[in-house]
């Protein structure tokens, strides 16, 4: 973070991948942070397969204003798919940071010629970030046993770029997943965190 | 002391719960539709109240009327669309008034990221003469919501209360507060001049009406909606809304007027604010309503160009008016684009395609099945709003002397919404066109919420079903017939029978949502040696079946994630390749 008074937080995927759930995680922990927040986001569409954004803003020392912020003035991209996290990154300043799921998912409308590969998001990704951290969700969940929990491993690695406290996280989760799920999310959260702190 | 202040997010529509509760709502109904539909869901968690989903936005609004007249607070909630279906008893209910407080939410979609326009509904605050409130955050959400059934009940009106679809997903920290106890008994008032709205009583409440407005208008020139924020005085905005927000993050330093009720209009207050500043912006979303409204008071303001008359203001717009920068050019990622698309296994897809086999020319409306509009499909030819397909169907009819079946298709919850009077329709003209109800048991695009047809109540307890065959014969239709879309075969030719005959007749295509059960009914299995590459089964448009990037032939590859194993494409499939074990 430019500056940990105030930043803005883009999540990106596709409908079915944990996105908004997520979003709620984090925005759950600024609050509890003590920082003003807005989330916001498309749905409807989301079970529908299209492309789902959430965008978190959140400031200490004053509220924040406008539900969504400028494009190019985006601190985090939290990307659940390359290809969606390529598209969200006209909105990443300069000196942003991006935390990306290793999955590929083609957009079943699109033919085959207009569909990049994973090396060519990636590399896109790391052009316009000043760090990037390439997190393989799956295998994280499966090493919890649980393939629900891709969306929280993500959400603990984007945590290691966050000014946000441990013990936050820990409130936050359990005030977001369903009942009787925190645990299995915690575990996942705190791989996810160790991935991105080791990078 | 000090009072302890709980700090929640909440969401634009579960504030206005929030503040309906607050202001001890009695009843609420409403018809689900994108941005509002959380506003009755919320709500139906908060308190054990009658909470319902009505057929439509006038039923639901009617019902709210017969509430209120008993003397109960009552709520009713539609987006923006669902006010055009509900503004009969609205303007009307203007000129009786009420007794409990009546508050009407209209959820509009600037942008349109669910629905078929962008109109703005403030127009109907001036058209119908009601007052509107226009909050720009979750916690004046809250505060608007609660405070407008008190405004209803001071002035004898029902109010106005304008989200946006920004506002209402977006979520914002909160300070709830402790429900009023309403001590009421509620007793149906007898108040026939007030109420019956005859020639001569209409005259008197008309005139009672604009008496009303003008009162109200006293408190639009407060501040308790309308705020001035003073601040540097060589700019001053008038805003509303997230223009509001937008404008605020671009010139914090300026003073602004703040409108929260843009109906009375606040010319006073207007007037005031703008002797007070050098230059005059006003910055709003959609159309020019304030803007127009400011420049009959004799003002002179500057304001947006043509271009932001269509989609939502952001904060570059906000700099683009107000600081003259110039709009940045947005660079395109060059990645596909992702859009919505029938699930795996969606029973409305079979139905799509063996009416794209049988070369109908397919009229429909507003649901997932809008989605067929889309390729591969690329079969429905309109979408004007909810029920218009029926009465297209039957006007081509009337008037098309060719071969191509002429067939309406129309969802189950959206068939009783407004596909019922249509059909009557057809049967008393005698149409021979079809319709086709896809029912799926549920308001799939909204949600899955329940309707009439389901045998669940908004709460999800059991409620009288409606029988749409019997319903169907009842209204005259002989032909009725019930088809799985999942059998291809049944489907292929049921359809050809129906759309060949030269009477009218009512398909209807009954197979539960995948969405609403979510369970696998087989494992698809794809043999690459029985393969032809005809590309077949990629015609249907499945997400679980997609062209094998591997091959430039039209092969399928299987997305095991997408397939519920309806067996669909096994069905299309000439050679056997694709197998449900």
């Amino acid at each position: 973070m430019n500056s940990p008074e105030s930043g803005s937080i883009i999540l990106v995927g596709v409908g079915g991948q944990g996105v908004l759930t997520a979003a709620e995680i984090v925005a759950q922990a600024c609050l509890q942070e003590g920082y003003d927040v807005k989330k916001s986001e498309v749905h409807g569409m989301a079970q529908r397969g299209g492309s789902v954004v959430s965008h978190v803003r959140y400031a200490h020392n004053g509220s924040v204003a406008a539900p969504l912020p400028r494009p190019g003035t985006v601190n985090l991209i939290v990307g659940f798919e390359l290809i969606e996290a390529v598209r969200a990154l006209s909105w990443l300043t300069p000196k942003g940071q991006a935390v990306v799921n290793d999955v590929l998912l083609a957009p079943p409308s699109a033919n085959r010629a207009q569909v990049p590969s994973k090396q060519y998001c990636l590399a896109k990704v790391k052009k316009h970030t000043q760090r990037i951290v390439v997190v393989d969700g799956e295998e994280l969940a499966q090493q919890i046993g649980n393939i629900r929990t891709i969306n929280t491993a993500i959400v603990g690695a984007a945590a290691a770029l966050l000014p946000i406290s441990w013990h936050t996280w820990r409130e936050a989760m359990e005030q977001s997943v369903p009942a009787g799920t925190a645990e299995i999310n915690w575990q996942a959260f705190e791989l996810g965190y160790a991935k991105a702190a080791r990078v | 002391m000090t009072e302890t202040v709980t700090s929640v997010l909440l969401s634009g529509n579960e504030a206005i719960a929030q503040g309906a509760y607050e202001a001890g709502v009695a009843f609420a109904s409403g018809y689900p539709g994108t941005p509002s539909s959380e506003v009755l869901e919320t709500l139906s968690r908060l308190t054990a109240i009658p909470v319902e989903w009505a057929p439509n936005e006038k039923a639901a609004l009617e019902a709210a009327v017969g509430a209120s007249l008993a003397g109960a607070r009552a709520l009713v909630t539609m987006k923006h669309v669902g006010l055009n279906v509900a503004a009969d008893p609205l303007f009307t209910a203007a000129y009786t008034g009420i007794e409990g407080g009546l508050v009407v939410i209209t959820g509009d979609d600037p942008g349109m990221y669910s629905s078929q326009n962008e109109q703005d509904n403030r127009h109907y605050a001036f058209a119908a003469q009601v007052p509107m409130l226009e909050p720009a955050d979750s916690q004046e959400a809250l505060n608007f919501a609660r405070q407008a059934f008190e405004l209803s009940e001071q002035f004898d009106i029902p109010v106005l209360v304008r989200s946006t679809t920004r506002l209402s997903h977006t979520k914002c920290v909160v300070h709830p507060e402790t429900p009023e106890l309403l001590q009421r008994t509620y007793e149906p008032a007898e108040n026939r001049p007030k109420y019956v709205m005859i020639p001569a009583h209409a005259r008197e409440r008309h005139r009672d009406l604009l008496a009303r407005i003008r009162r109200l208008r006293q408190v639009s020139n407060t501040e308790q909606f309308n705020r001035i924020e003073p601040g540097d005085t060589r700019l001053g905005i008038i805003a509303s809304g997230i223009a509001y927000q937008c404008a605020k993050e671009v010139a914090p330093q300026a003073s602004f007027l703040k409108i929260g009720m843009p109906f009375p209009f606040p010319g006073e207050v207007v007037q005031q604010f703008a002797a007070s500043v050098d230059r005059l912006v006003v910055f709003e979303e959609l159309d020019r309503v304030l803007e127009q409204q400011v420049r009959g008071l004799g003002l002179e303001c500057e304001a947006k160009p043509d271009s932001m008359l269509t989609g939502e203001l952001s904060v570059q717009s906000a700099a683009q008016v107000i600081r003259d920068e110039q709009a940045q050019p947005t660079t395109d990622a060059l990645v596909p684009i992702r859009p919505p698309i029938m699930c795996g296994g969606c029973p409305h897809r079979p139905v799509f395609y063996i009416l794209k086999k049988l070369k109908a020319y397919v009229t429909g409306d507003i649901g997932c099945y809008t989605l067929a509009v889309l390729p591969p499909l690329e079969i429905l030819q309109t979408c004007l709003c909810m029920g218009a397909g029926v009465g297209q169907a039957h006007g081509i009819a009337q008037v098309y002397d060719g071969d191509r079946p002429i067939v309406a298709v129309i969802g189950d919850s959206t068939f009783v919404h407004s596909g019922i009077t249509g059909l009557i329709n057809m049967v008393y003209n005698q149409s021979a066109a079809t319709v086709v109800i896809l029912d799926n048991g549920t308001t799939a695009m909204t949600g899955g919420q329940y309707h009439p047809a389901t045998g669940l109540n908004l709460r999800g307890e059991p409620a009288p079903q409606l029988n749409m065959v019997a319903l169907c014969q009842a209204i005259g239709v002989e032909r009725v017939r019930v088809v799985d879309p999942y059998d291809l075969q049944q489907l292929e030719e049921t359809l050809r029978e129906e759309t060949t005959t030269e009477e009218l007749s009512v398909v209807i295509a009954r197979r539960p949502c995948v969405l609403l059960e979510r369970k696998s009914l087989g494992r698809l299995e794809f043999d690459a040696d029985a393969c032809v590459a005809c590309g077949l089964c990629l015609d249907l448009g499945c997400p679980a079946l997609v062209q094998d990037s591997e091959t430039e032939q039209r092969q399928p590859a299987i997305h095991a994630t997408f397939c519920n194993g309806c067996g669909v494409c096994a069905q299309v499939c000439p050679r056997q390749a694709l197998n449900i074990t």
